[in-house]
Formats: structure tokens, C-alpha cells, sequence
């Protein structure tokens, strides 16, 4: 029966109705017959209100809106635009410069705010014309774009790690709770924050490394610096260093603060979020209309994210009332070659999915089913976390659905084919596959505080 | 005379959804703002203020759960796509209709149901935090989620009469 649920909500979700009703619905169903014909207790579904009151009701959580408020007012203060102007002009005389400088923007970027969907935009806009003109190969110079906008998905600040922390905290209750182990210890945002910075950092020297590596195989096709014609170097200097600064103190101001451990992730998205303001307040933006569109674009997109955690959870609930999660700890332990095996498994059934699904759904549906079975094999509840949020990187960037290629396709002009965009990501797939191989054969590369 | 009674009945409906919508959006300000000064007055003025600090979980919970309504006003949750981006209009209308009145319906009566008497059970006994120095007004917090519901109700109710009209089961009821 939990078999037949999930396969339902699977099918379900393929129609395309709203994910967030389906896996409600679908559970709701689904508990009804098993309630009917007696496979089903009907009284485990009398907490969920409890579940929905601690999802809207969780400190850790609400970081998440909070940092959807700052990305989007610094999105709308055209912070990236003028990153992106500056940094190009300083790089223009390197080889492949203006790649390298998309991705040094895309770092700073995704290290001050780290919406996916508005770093490839800006990029798609901005940069992908004159790649082109200087001779990028179309394919690449896209997948670039994608594979950079990514960047804000692992390196902290990241939606995606709340989410990833709150999911996997939730897990390693479970599994402690199953084996009778009462472990007071938890993990934190933070802790994952401080974690995922050496494997974000890893994927921008992934990414500059294979330019290099491009540049020098087909020196003719690309490594035309840009047509030289003003000489004033010190000038485009100090003006990139004045776009640069804002954008340097807003991430000292957020990470910082969490990793010297006067804020927690929630307070320093709140005091990015304020830095934000002021930042377009002294950059002009700020005006009561700014500020109500803002409002409006953060107001949706958290409600977008919340409604489909509270259709998952009950989700989840349906499903371990009907005894699925002892068919996954069946299925996983069974396997032959002990917990490797089943991580393995479980890490192809997630990249794979990734080509249908988003990195929430995921995140949402899959990791609490398959959580506590990995962590009661005996996985470091931290370093699973960063590789289920590497793995869930590709989802963005795999074809036929990833979000950065949508986004991208809804950006550029109409020459470009999509099969360029879909071929021009398969590099940087690879970069983000060694080095989630890397992260998983090397433990010991991620920092942690404990 | 019926016809009208339902109409404007359908514009009351939808003008609640969206006012309340637009009214609870700025509490994602007033969010930022308790926790800026609870941030500053902590480590500035070594000065803790739980009671405050709650104040943000209150305007989570009704950002959340109004907001819910009024995305679904706007059409916007979150799909799987797949196949629904290459299926013609009248295809779409019918799997919302469908899955209106079998996953969305049910999920927010549901949801409508448990949660007045999680609500109902907190309110009478006047629940209040359980953090030390927290406010005293936890079953407000709880009666976020009977009225999302109850939003969640009136705009799924629209949208099956939109959806009805638009795959010509009955007739339009927009003027």
C-alpha cells in the first residue's frame, strides 16, 4: 500500500496539478481506502495539525523568507548588473575573461543572496549577448550561465540547505528515536553552512579550471581579450572595487555573523535582508513601490515554498502509517555491500529524479523517507546533508527540467537552440558529479565546528 | 435573482482572498523588523526579550497560511510541468478541475476540520508559550491555520466554478 501511494503521487504529479494539493490529496486518498479495508490507522492522521503548526511555526525555517526577501530587493537593485559591468571591464584583458568574470559574479552572488532563478537571469540578459559576439561557443557560454547561477544553491547563504538542515535534523531525530538513542545533539543551519563552503568553493575552481582548460585546447575560437580601447585601467579598478564593496559587506555581514555565533541563520537573513534595504537606499532604488513589489515576490514565493512542505508532510505521514519507511530500511539494508551500496542507490535514485523533479520536491519527498534508514547505517548527519544538496545541484542544470535552463531558454534570443543549452551543461554536470565524488571519498574536506 | 446572489457571492469570496493576501504580505516587514531590534538590543544592550522575539512566529504563520490562498488566487503553485506545458488549454482546465475537487477539496476540508479543533482545544484554556517570558497568546497563533483553511476553502469553491465554466459545463458565470 505505501508502494502503491507513492507510485500515485508520482503519477499525479506528472499530470501537473500543483504539487503541494497532490501529495495531500493523493495521501488523503490513499488513507481513506486504507482506513476502508483496515491497512490504515486512522487516528496517526489527527496530528497532522501539530506537523502543519510546527512547519509554520519553526525558528530555523523562517530564515527562508527571509532571505527570499533579500535576494529579491537585491535582484530588483540591479546589485548583479553592475557587478557584472565592472568585473568585466577588469577582467577584459585575461583569456576568456568575461567567463571568468560571470563566474567570480555568480560567486558573489550566490554568497550574498542565492536565488538560482535571478543570478541566470541577470547573466542570461546581460553577458550571454556578448559572449556570443566575442566568439564563445554558444553551448558553452550557456552552460556557464547555468552552471554558475547554481552557485547560490550550495554556497551559504542557501534556501536549500535550510531546507536540507531541517529535513535531515528531522531524519536523525527519527533514526535516534528508532534505535533508542537519546542524542541531545543537533544539527544546525549553521552547522551545514560552515560545511557546504569548501564544496561550493571547489565548484568555482571546478568551473575557472575548465575554462582554462577550453582556452587552452581552442586558443583561436575564444581568447580574443576584449577590443581594447580605453586605457584607463585604474579607473575601471576603482570602480569595481566600489560595486564590489557593498557586496563583500553584505556577506561578511551574513556569514560572519553566523559563524562567529552572534546570529543565528534566521537573524542574520533578517539583517541581510535590512543591509539589502539600505543598500538600495543609498543606491536610489528605495521607494514605496519598490518596496510593496519586493514584499509582494517574497510574500509568494514563501507561501509557494511553505504549502508544498505542508502537502509533504502529510505526505510522509500517510506513508509511514501505511509502513513504508520499514519497506526502505528492508529495501536499503538488504543490499549486498552494506550502507555504500544503499548511499549509492540512494544518490542515483535522487540524480535521476533530478531530471524530472525540483530540488524541493526532492528535498521534501524523498530525504525524510530515505533519512533515517542512511543515518542509522551510520552517516554523519552533516556531510550526508552536503552531498544530497551537491547531488540535488544538478537537478537544476539536467535536461529535460532544470530550473536554470528554463530560465536561461526564457532569456535567450531566439538563435540560440535549446539543444546547444541542453549539450553546453553536460561539462559542468561532470564538474559537479567529481566533485560530489570528491566530497564523498574525502570526508575530512568539510569544515565543521563540532 | 439566483444568478446574481451567486455572482456577487463570488466576488465577495474572491475579494477576500485577495485583500487578505495583500493585507498579510506586509507582515513579512514587520518580521524583519522584530528580529533586527530583538538582534540589536541581544547583543547590544545584552537585553533578551522572548516575548518580542514570538512575535515572529505569529507573522509567519498567517504569511503562510494566507498566503497559501492567495497564491492559489494567482495560479501559482508549484507544478511538475512535464507534460502539462505541451497539453492544450481545455486539457489543463480539466486536470485543475479534477484535481480541485479530488486532492484540493478534500486536503483543505481536512485541513479546515482538524485544525479549528487543534485551535478551538488551545483556545479555551488560553494556551500561552511555554518559553519563559513568551506571550501568553499562543492559540492566536493556532487560529492561523483554521483560517487559512477556511481561505483555502472559498477560493478552491471559485476556481471549480471557473474551471466548470471553462470546460463548458456550465454556463459562465463571470459577467
Amino acid at each position: 500500500m505505501a508502494f502503491i501511494l507513492f507510485l500515485a503521487v508520482c503519477i499525479a504529479l506528472l499530470a501537473g496539478y500543483p504539487v503541494a494539493m497532490t501529495l495531500a490529496g493523493v495521501s488523503l486518498i490513499c488513507a481513506a481506502v486504507g482506513i476502508l479495508t483496515g491497512h490504515f490507522e486512522a487516528s496517526l492522521l489527527l496530528g497532522f495539525p501539530n506537523r502543519v503548526f510546527d512547519i509554520v511555526s519553526s525558528s530555523t525555517l523562517l530564515a527562508v523568507p527571509l532571505f527570499i526577501l533579500m535576494g529579491v530587493i537585491l535582484e530588483r537593485s540591479r546589485l548583479a548588473e553592475e557587478l557584472l559591468a565592472n568585473m568585466a571591464l577588469a577582467c577584459r584583458r585575461l583569456p576568456m575573461g568575461l567567463g571568468v568574470s560571470v563566474v567570480l559574479v555568480g560567486t558573489l552572488l550566490a554568497a550574498s543572496t542565492g536565488i538560482v532563478g535571478a543570478t541566470v537571469v541577470t547573466m542570461g540578459l546581460m553577458s550571454l549577448p556578448i559572449m556570443l559576439k566575442q566568439g564563445y561557443s554558444p553551448s558553452l557560454a550557456s552552460g556557464l550561465i547555468c552552471a554558475t547561477g547554481t552557485l547560490g544553491q550550495i554556497i551559504p547563504p542557501s534556501i536549500a540547505l535550510i531546507l536540507l538542515s531541517d529535513v535531515i535534523a528531522s531524519a536523525y531525530q527519527q533514526a535516534n528515536l528508532n534505535a533508542g538513542v537519546f542524542d541531545a545533539s543537533v544539527v544546525s543551519a549553521g552547522d551545514f553552512f560552515i560545511a557546504a563552503i569548501v564544496p561550493g568553493l571547489m565548484l568555482v575552481v571546478g568551473y575557472l579550471l575548465y575554462l582554462l582548460f577550453i582556452s587552452r585546447a581552442h586558443k583561436k575560437a575564444h581568447a580574443q581579450p576584449m577590443a581594447d580601447k580605453n586605457n584607463r585601467d585604474a579607473s575601471s579598478i576603482f570602480r569595481l572595487v566600489q560595486a564590489i564593496v557593498p557586496t563583500l559587506m553584505l556577506i561578511v555581514a551574513v556569514l560572519g555573523s553566523i559563524m562567529l555565533g552572534f546570529a543565528t541563520p534566521t537573524e542574520a537573513a533578517a539583517l541581510g535582508a535590512g543591509c539589502a534595504l539600505v543598500l538600495s537606499a543609498i543606491k536610489k532604488r528605495l521607494s514605496l513601490k519598490f518596496l510593496k513589489d519586493s514584499v509582494e515576490q517574497s510574500f509568494r514565493m514563501n507561501a509557494m515554498v511553505f504549502f508544498i512542505l505542508i502537502g509533504a508532510s502529510l505526505f510522509s505521514l500517510t506513508f509511514r502509517g501505511f509502513g513504508g519507511e520499514e519497506l526502505i530500511e528492508a529495501g536499503l539494508s538488504g543490499l549486498p555491500g552494506g550502507a555504500m551500496t544503499a548511499l549509492f542507490i540512494v544518490m542515483l535514485g535522487v540524480f535521476v529524479m533530478g531530471f524530472i523533479l525540483d530540488f524541493i520536491e526532492i528535498t521534501f519527498i524523498v530525504i525524510p523517507l530515505v533519512g533515517p534508514t542512511l543515518l542509522a547505517m551510520g552517516f554523519d548527519p552533516i556531510w550526508l546533508g552536503i552531498i544530497f544538496a551537491l547531488n540535488l545541484q544538478t537537478s537544476f542544470l539536467t535536461p529535460p527540467f532544470g530550473f536554470s535552463l528554463f530560465y536561461l531558454r526564457g532569456v535567450a534570443p531566439n538563435s540560440l537552440q535549446t539543444s546547444e543549452i541542453y549539450r553546453g551543461v553536460l561539462p559542468f554536470i561532470a564538474i559537479q558529479l567529481l566533485v560530489l565524488a570528491i566530497i564523498i571519498s574525502f570526508p575530512n574536506l568539510l569544515v565543521t565546528t563540532a | 435573482m439566483f444568478q446574481l446572489l451567486f455572482k456577487s457571492a463570488m466576488r465577495v469570496g474572491s475579494a477576500l482572498v485577495l485583500q487578505a493576501g495583500l493585507c498579510a504580505r506586509w507582515l513579512l516587514l514587520l518580521m524583519l523588523l522584530v528580529i533586527v531590534m530583538v538582534l540589536i538590543l541581544r547583543n547590544g544592550l545584552d537585553h533578551s526579550s522572548a516575548g518580542v522575539e514570538e512575535l515572529k512566529l505569529y507573522a509567519q504563520a498567517y504569511l503562510i497560511m494566507i498566503g497559501a490562498s492567495y497564491v492559489q488566487q494567482l495560479n501559482g503553485h508549484v507544478r511538475v510541468d512535464v507534460l502539462y506545458g505541451c497539453l492544450s488549454q481545455l486539457a489543463r482546465d480539466w486536470i485543475d478541475l479534477l484535481g480541485h475537487v479530488l486532492f484540493a477539496l478534500p486536503f483543505y476540508s481536512f485541513l479546515l476540520w482538524l485544525s479549528a479543533d487543534f485551535a478551538y482545544a488551545s483556545a479555551t484554556v488560553r494556551e500561552a508559550s511555554t518559553n519563559p517570558g513568551g506571550l501568553p497568546f499562543l492559540y492566536i497563533m493556532k487560529a492561523a491555520l483554521p483560517l487559512g483553511g477556511l481561505l483555502l476553502i472559498v477560493q478552491c469553491v471559485l476556481d471549480i466554478f471557473n474551471y466548470l465554466a471553462r470546460v463548458s459545463l456550465i454556463q459562465s458565470v463571470k459577467s
